[in-house]
């Protein structure tokens, strides 16, 4: 049974006792289906062109092909300023009027 | 004792990009605006706008790479780093952990010579050199006990410039420091002032003894941002180690500490359990870029002189003393204004003085650090003209150049309304001298028996009458020939 | 074409609460009209309402969808734009004869869609008549430069039902991909500039986790830990790096 407490903390969750159990059973039952996946060689399933891994990505790319790919989506270095301060803190749960605010970090 | 040791050294520094924008979304990115006042729901962390690569972030990468002799990959991805801090608001940097953007760079230094040694010349090289993310800044407010949260700075586009351990001393570092500044400023890669924040640095430090090849316990200082203080930390922290190694009073362990400068000494940060895992992932919503040697040479061919070629062209191309090219060309501003004014009075000699002489002194009276000086270049190389034309006098250029410091100024206009060109009617100078002997009875006496000196009284007196506007060489002329002429 | 439009609760339009079906999200104003809403309101379409499947769509991942969800959310509209990442959408319309229109990935902007898993978000049409999706999708398609994996030669275009590799793991390469992004996904959720913050804490790490377990659903928390599990440095190129490899590869 794996300890999923680790990664309860890493997620910045906190559950309790009952939640914990119940999570932990799920989360077992999943992750046990991911060992078939060991059964599987990937060693040579990479670098399909410009030594790139086009892991990320749904679309499928291939340089050499016609295939329609894009890449290189960079934007001009300009300033464009569309929301007031106002608007984006209007949401904020705790503030004052110029900072966000949260409970004083120590380092 | 020290001697025994050897201290082993790498520096990460961060450099903040001049860009206009931030990395991944159009807000701004100059520093020193109203907190949160250049934020959108991107770079604040809400849900919705997706990340947009700025193009000119990864050209100024690429132009880091060519100053640093690096290797340039041909591709790049970006990548989330996850963890949690209030100064993160997306839970993630962006980063580039999988493909750095250069690779296997170096630099040479030279550290100066001790006990009439010549200086040596070092080279430090460069592990790779990556983009990310800024994150924001933390205020903590006493009083209240809350910290509060300014997203300005979030998601500035940064270079990390990490070095391999090469390091031995610390004018080493401040050396590097100093090349790496001269560099990146020259290319127009950064501003790179540290009290501004725009250059970061944490320093890797360990200590071995004499001979050894393994690496000893490091510890890291984080977010050094003077070199005085550099120095100092590191001959501390140093000492630190080699007291804990030699004693055994003080056990070292793999950690980040932090700096106090004025108790002296390094503190260690609150620890962690474990190390923390920051289970990075290529990110998918930034597609690949290709970067290939066409972009890389349309890239080259746009860079600014650096600072050494600026130099060689001052010395021999312009024929000027080394000393005021040194002092020229090692400033990124003070050759912008060198450059530009030379484009508007073609005489190298003349704007060299004028920037080393007036424009320093007016700059220092005024407290305008060199990085700061904006006076128009344009404007300066009028007033060396004026005055090498003799239309006024170099106390009036002078006193022009400071209005141009003050207001603004345009010279001709200010001449114009003050009227101060210089006044150089030799009929009108002879009344005025004839005024000032006659004044001055003791003095032309004191002359006449021998006394040279009061030459340069007597011309003063002439310049107080003409509100400073006289032709000081001809009146010189004029007094000389007048006191000879009456003997 | 006065048709009624139904908007997933993660679809972003301004001045309106948009939860993606969360507490965590429940106070949260957009301060955006999303790309597709736009495009919506540039034409006599009427946006009746807003609905979700489940919390941030990731129960998708772990159960199916009933029918009666699917009934529920058309009942007053033509038509409901939805993020089906997971496919229990699209598997759910066949047992009621309705309709998924899943688009190929980047002909529909994401610009104001709340994002559960980047790599496999997508806007698409769920409606009884597959006419009237088709129409509204070519509204609601095309480039838009805010969203930067769009293409601007493509136009809008329904996925054809490929069969994937390596059919025997789909399930669970994707559910290590889901996982992985969406805990990525989750993370800016943290009581700091908006939404739900509990209300006792003594300190900004038990704000931080009190917010978030009081906030988020149970699925949501599963989905996270998976995530957490797959992506951590012990775990990465046995799970996501292969599961990644695995799904583009034969």
């Amino acid at each position: 049974m794996k300890n999923i407490e680790k990664y309860e903390k890493t997620a910045m969750l906190a559950l309790s006792d009952k939640e914990r159990a119940e999570l932990t059973k799920r989360f077992d039952e999943i992750t046990s289906t991911f060992e078939v996946l060991d059964e599987y060689d990937v060693k040579d399933y990479f670098t399909r062109h410009c030594g790139l891994d086009p892991q990320s990505h749904a679309q499928k790319y291939k340089v050499k092909s016609q295939e329609s790919k894009i890449f290189n989506v960079l934007r001009q270095d300009v300033v464009e300023k569309f929301f007031t301060r106002e608007k984006l803190m209007e949401n904020a749960p705790a503030s004052d009027d110029e900072y966000f605010s949260v409970p004083r970090v120590i380092d | 004792m020290m001697s025994n040791y050897e201290i082993v050294m790498g520096l990460e520094v961060h450099v903040e990009l001049a860009t206009k924008s931030k990395l991944f979304c159009s807000c701004s990115a100059a520093f020193g605006a109203d907190p949160n006042e250049n934020i959108c729901p991107a770079c604040m962390g809400m849900p919705g706008m997706p990340a947009i690569l700025n193009k000119h972030a990864v050209e100024l990468g690429i132009t880091a790479g060519l100053v640093t002799n690096s290797e340039i990959s041909p591709v790049i991805t970006f990548d989330k780093k996850n963890y949690f801090y209030p100064d993160l608001p997306t839970g993630y940097q962006i980063t580039q952990f999988f493909s750095p953007i250069c690779k296997n760079g170096w630099i040479d230094i030279e550290t100066k010579a001790e006990n009439n040694t010549p200086p040596s010349s070092t080279r430090i090289t460069i592990k790779q050199i990556h983009l990310e993310e800024d994150a924001g800044k933390l205020v903590h407010d006493a009083r209240a006990e809350t910290t509060l949260i300014d997203y300005n700075r979030t998601s500035v586009p940064l270079i990390e410039i990490v070095s391999n351990p090469d390091f031995r001393t610390s004018d080493e570092v401040t050396a590097y420091l100093e090349k790496l500044r001269l560099l990146l400023t020259f290319a127009d890669i950064s501003d790179c002032k540290m009290q501004e924040g725009s250059m970061r640095c944490d320093i890797n430090i360990s200590v071995r003894k004499k001979g050894e090849t393994k690496l000893g316990t490091r510890t890291e200082i984080k977010n050094m941002n003077s070199l005085k203080a550099i120095t100092r930390a590191i001959e501390y922290e140093s000492q630190r180690h080699i007291d804990a190694l030699e004693t055994g009073t003080e056990k070292l362990i793999q950690e980040t500490r932090r700096w106090d400068d004025e108790l002296g000494e390094t503190f260690s940060m609150r620890e962690k359990e474990e190390a923390e895992d920051y289970r990075y992932f290529p990110n998918p919503e930034i597609l690949p870029i290709f970067i290939d040697s066409m972009w890389i040479a349309e890239i080259s061919g746009k860079m600014s002189e650096p600072s050494h070629e600026k130099y060689d062209r001052m010395v021999n191309t312009l024929g000027l003393p080394e000393y005021d090219s040194k002092i020229i060309s090692s400033n990124r501003r003070l050759s912008q204004i060198f450059d530009e004014a030379l484009k508007h009075f073609n005489k190298p000699k003349e704007i060299s003085n004028w920037i080393l002489g007036e424009t320093l002194a007016i700059s220092k009276e005024l407290d305008i650090k060199d990085d700061d000086i904006s006076i128009e270049p344009k404007k300066l190389a009028i007033i060396a003209k004026l005055v090498d034309e003799g239309k006024i006098n170099r106390t009036v250029g002078k006193k022009v150049l400071y209005e141009v410091f003050k207001i603004n100024a345009d010279p001709e206009v200010y001449i114009e309304t003050n009227s101060l060109a210089m006044v150089s009617d030799t009929k009108l100078l002879e009344a005025v001298i004839q005024e000032v002997l006659s004044e001055n009875e003791k003095s032309v006496n004191e002359y006449r028996s021998g006394s040279e000196k009061v030459l340069g009284f007597l011309v003063g007196q002439v310049m107080k009458k003409t509100a400073g506007k006289a032709d000081a060489r001809l009146v010189n002329k004029l007094l000389h020939n007048l006191l000879i002429i009456n003997k | 074409m006065p048709f009624n439009v139904i908007l997933e609760e993660s679809i972003m339009q301004k001045d309106i609460p948009a939860t993606a079906g969360s507490k965590m999200l429940e106070s949260f104003i957009s301060p955006i009209d999303a790309t597709v809403v736009t495009r919506l309101k540039a034409t006599d379409i009427k946006i009746v309402g807003r609905y979700a499947f489940s919390e941030f769509g990731i129960s998708g991942l772990f159960r199916e969808y009933q029918e009666k969800k699917l009934t529920k959310a058309l009942e007053n509209a033509d038509v409901m734009l939805c993020n089906d990442f997971t496919g229990a959408i699209a598997k759910a319309t066949k047992s009621c004869g309705m309709f998924y229109i899943q688009p190929k990935y980047g002909t529909v902007s994401r610009y104001g869609l709340i994002p559960s898993v980047c790599s496999l978000d997508q806007i698409g049409v769920l409606c009884k008549d597959l006419d009237v999706g088709q129409k509204v999708l070519e509204i609601i398609s095309g480039y838009d430069p805010k969203d930067g994996i769009m293409n601007p030669d493509e136009n809008a275009q329904a996925r054809d039902e490929e069969k994937p590799p390596h059919s025997d793991i789909q399930k669970q390469i994707k559910q290590i991909i889901c996982c992985a992004e969406f805990m990525g996904n989750m993370s800016r959720y943290d009581g700091v500039k908006y939404g739900y913050r509990a209300k006792d804490y003594k300190d900004l790490t038990e704000m931080y986790t009190k917010s978030r377990t009081e906030a988020f659903g149970e699925d949501v928390k599963l989905a996270i830990m998976i995530g957490a599990m797959v992506l951590s440095s012990e775990n990465y190129d046995r799970y996501y790096d292969k599961a990644r490899k695995l799904i583009i590869n034969d």
